[in-house]
């Protein structure tokens, strides 16, 4: 089998609510393109990437389009030797971009070989659950959201049976302000309900310490990048002094960063990207370095991928249910009647495009 | 003063010799211009699929800061962080770094002062340079003898030569050994492996080099393997140098705190600029570590001229036929420093039109 062709196309892919992200971008749609990767006997593969700034995604294209006739005429059975090829071509400009460009070919390539074996990607990596994997709702409670609707969000994202939930909190300037917000969401699922917090890294170490408790106090069960990405010591301080999972990983852009923040015990649960560590492969090293060293680990965004992660990797506990790019497919992440998010069985990623969508394009 | 317009151009600039397989390199230059009629330049050398994304990324950003004022560096880098604070680190502090040079090249025009001046002044004429453009892996003996000879007779006081590609350690000594015998024992030699051996080979290889008395070995091993570069600070005589590799001044701090560098490379590109490059300067010098620069010497000068502790500044000519006036040594072998406003380099025209890459 040989990589023939390709084609990328570009999506905007309507949110239910407006979006206002950490860097402060506001956005009622999220902006997708899609590599089509085509073989000399006729299966497609597909990959995706999304951002809310216009600025580095067509960027991100770009590179995707030279890579992809880059590695013309080789087999996309071989990953490792096209991963090899494209990290010599880009390595140069450092780790961000060139893993993202690495993930978006490296999705293809494992939607490819399912299709071409007709095996879910889940199985190609040794499958560990068949048929659901457990999920938490992401999709909602934003910063910029009132307290009001924070309640309302949470007992609707209750009603609708999931069995966890993420809200954010770091937006404001007193201590006790961020507690309501903890105590809102308390209330309005009950006690035994797990809830998750993310600061998208807007604190220090001194915030954080001065937060935490309150954090504590209503029982959140992890604090998801309280501090900067860069400090490793400060976030072994917070494992150290903290009783609350400090979670955290999905800024990192390479697997091997996996290593120093585990064997600095800077971390409670690991947070992967797959987008942000060169794809299902990166992934796949990240949570072997975490694993062994005994730390679960949770994805990061794209549940359409993630959660052929989560029914695959041993120690991959939770999958993110995020909406983003729920529009672009015509079969979204299904949640069962447990809660938990339903495993699709056709091969590969078991994706299909929204063809109306496609065809509407992007505004510009 | 406001930024009020831009330009982003592809410069394939040839080569005097063909290097790894190319016969030219692509530059992307960014033109910054203010209602004050002046412009400021900053530019990157990146080579294949990332070079169109950089050029791409640059001018949509670049569209998005008209209406800044070019004299708030820090401003216009929180805007640029934050515009692509989602794709990691690398491709977004190339972005960074060159807006950076082109809002130095403008407030140094608009001061009437050269960019070093800006930054405190240190050096005023010149400054401690090694050549850096030659002695490449693919050099075989002969060659490496006859360019450092002439390199000697250049003027050169100091150069660098690349081992790490001789399948036999035997292979790599023989190369210091001739590269020593061709320059005598009064001038600098250092070695660069670009990250192509692991510990064990980096080990005994070291042997080979301090026999030869090699300044320094950069980069031997991967830039994320920190504990392995303070072992080997730890375990050999000559002196660990690296971190060009390194993207942003963050990781500056662990690398210093675990003693993992006896000198501290730094690409101003790689960490986003001269404030960012000022930045991990001055984590180094808060542990002892000299400091060197990394590729364009048109930036490089500046830092070297301006602040205290820059050991020494990388000779390197892939840029150099993009200016009116090449950088250039003195009679001692020293780095001339521009005594114009800004960054003091003008674009040959000329060259730009020849050589532009239309996309």
């Amino acid at each position: 089998m040989k990589i023939v062709s390709h084609e990328i196309v570009w999506v905007d892919v309507p949110l239910p609510r407006a979006f206002v992200s950490g860097t402060g971008f506001r956005t009622s749609e999220m902006r997708h393109f899609v590599l089509k990767l085509r073989t000399d006997d006729g299966i497609e593969g597909l990959g995706w990437a999304y951002a809310h700034s216009h600025i580095m995604l067509p960027a991100l294209a770009n590179a995707v389009d030279d890579v992809a006739t880059m590695i013309e005429g080789m087999d996309p059975m071989m990953r490792n030797a096209i991963d090899k090829r494209i990290h010599h071509a880009t390595d140069w400009t450092g780790g961000g971009m060139n893993e993202w460009v690495s993930a978006v070919i490296n999705f293809a390539l494992y939607d490819i070989a399912g299709k071409a074996l007709g095996q879910p990607v889940y199985k190609l990596l040794g499958g560990v659950q068949t048929d659901s994997v457990p999920t938490y709702a992401s999709h909602k409670l934003w910063r910029d959201w009132s307290l009001e609707d924070l309640a309302n969000g949470a007992a609707e994202i209750k009603a609708d049976g999931f069995k966890m939930l993420k809200f954010r909190v770091g937006a404001n300037e007193a201590a006790l302000d961020e507690r309501e917000r903890a105590k809102v969401v308390r209330e309005a699922v009950g006690p035994d309900y797990p809830i998750a917090v993310d600061i998208n890294q807007g604190w220090d170490v001194a915030r954080t310490m001065e937060v935490a408790p309150y954090l504590e106090e209503f029982r959140v069960h992890w604090l998801e990048d309280p501090i900067n990405r860069h400090d490793f010591v400060g976030y072994k301080h917070l494992v150290d002094a903290l009783n609350i999972a400090i979670t955290h990983g999905e800024n990192l852009w390479d697997w091997r960063l996996f290593l120093d923040v585990v064997k600095d015990g800077a971390v409670d649960i690991a947070m992967i990207d797959a987008h942000h560590v060169g794809g299902i492969d990166g992934f796949v090293k990240a949570a072997a370095v975490c694993d062994a060293a005994f730390r679960p680990v949770v994805t990061h965004l794209s549940p359409e991928i993630a959660v052929h992660l989560g029914a695959s990797v041993p120690n991959c506990t939770l999958v993110e249910y995020m909406d983003w790019s729920f529009g672009l497919f015509e079969n979204t992440s299904e949640i069962n009647s447990e809660g938990r998010m339903v495993v699709p069985q056709e091969p590969g990623f078991g994706v299909n495009l929204n063809q109306d969508l496609i065809k509407r394009g992007i505004k510009d | 003063m406001k930024i009020t317009s831009h330009e982003v151009i592809r410069v394939d600039l040839p080569l005097e010799r063909p290097f790894m397989g190319r016969n030219t390199f692509p530059h992307t230059i960014l033109k910054l211009r203010t209602d004050e009629g002046i412009e400021g330049i900053g530019w990157a050398f990146v080579a294949g699929p990332m070079g169109p994304a950089l050029a791409k990324a640059l001018d949509l950003m670049a569209e998005s800061l008209h209406g800044e004022n070019p004299l708030m560096r820090e401003r216009i880098d929180r805007l640029v962080d934050a515009a692509t604070s989602w794709s990691g680190p690398g491709l977004s502090h190339y972005l960074r770094a060159v807006f950076n040079f082109a809002a130095w090249d403008i407030t140094g025009k608009a001061m009437g002062q050269p960019v070093w001046q800006l930054l405190g002044g240190a050096h005023a004429k010149s400054v401690t340079t090694y050549a850096s453009g030659w002695l490449w892996r693919d050099y075989n003996l002969a060659d490496l003898e006859e360019t450092a000879g002439g390199l000697v007779d250049r003027g050169f006081t100091s150069m660098k030569f690349r081992c790490g590609a001789e399948p036999s350690l035997f292979d790599e000594a023989e190369r210091a050994r001739v590269m020593r015998a061709a320059v005598g024992d009064d001038i600098t030699l250092m070695v660069d492996i670009n990250q192509g051996w692991d510990i064990p080979r980096t080990m005994e290889g070291a042997r080979h080099f301090e026999a030869q008395n090699v300044y320094w070995l950069e980069d031997p091993i991967n830039y994320l393997d920190v504990q392995g570069y303070s072992q080997l600070v730890n375990a050999t005589d000559i002196a660990i140098t690296h971190g060009e590799y390194n993207y942003g001044y963050e990781p500056f701090g662990p690398i210093v705190d675990h003693r993992a560098a006896d000198i501290v490379m730094i690409d101003a590109h790689h960490v986003g600029g001269i404030d960012a490059w000022k930045r991990a300067a001055d984590i180094a010098a808060g542990a002892f570590r000299p400091v060197v620069t990394h590729l364009s010497p048109e930036i490089a000068v500046h830092l070297a001229a301006g602040i205290n502790g820059v050991k020494t500044v990388e000779f390197m000519p892939w840029s150099f036929g993009l200016w009116e006036e090449p950088m250039d040594i003195n009679a001692d072998g020293e780095l001339i420093v521009p005594q114009e406003p800004g960054l003091g380099v003008k674009l040959n025209e000329d060259v730009v039109k020849a050589h532009l890459i239309n996309e």
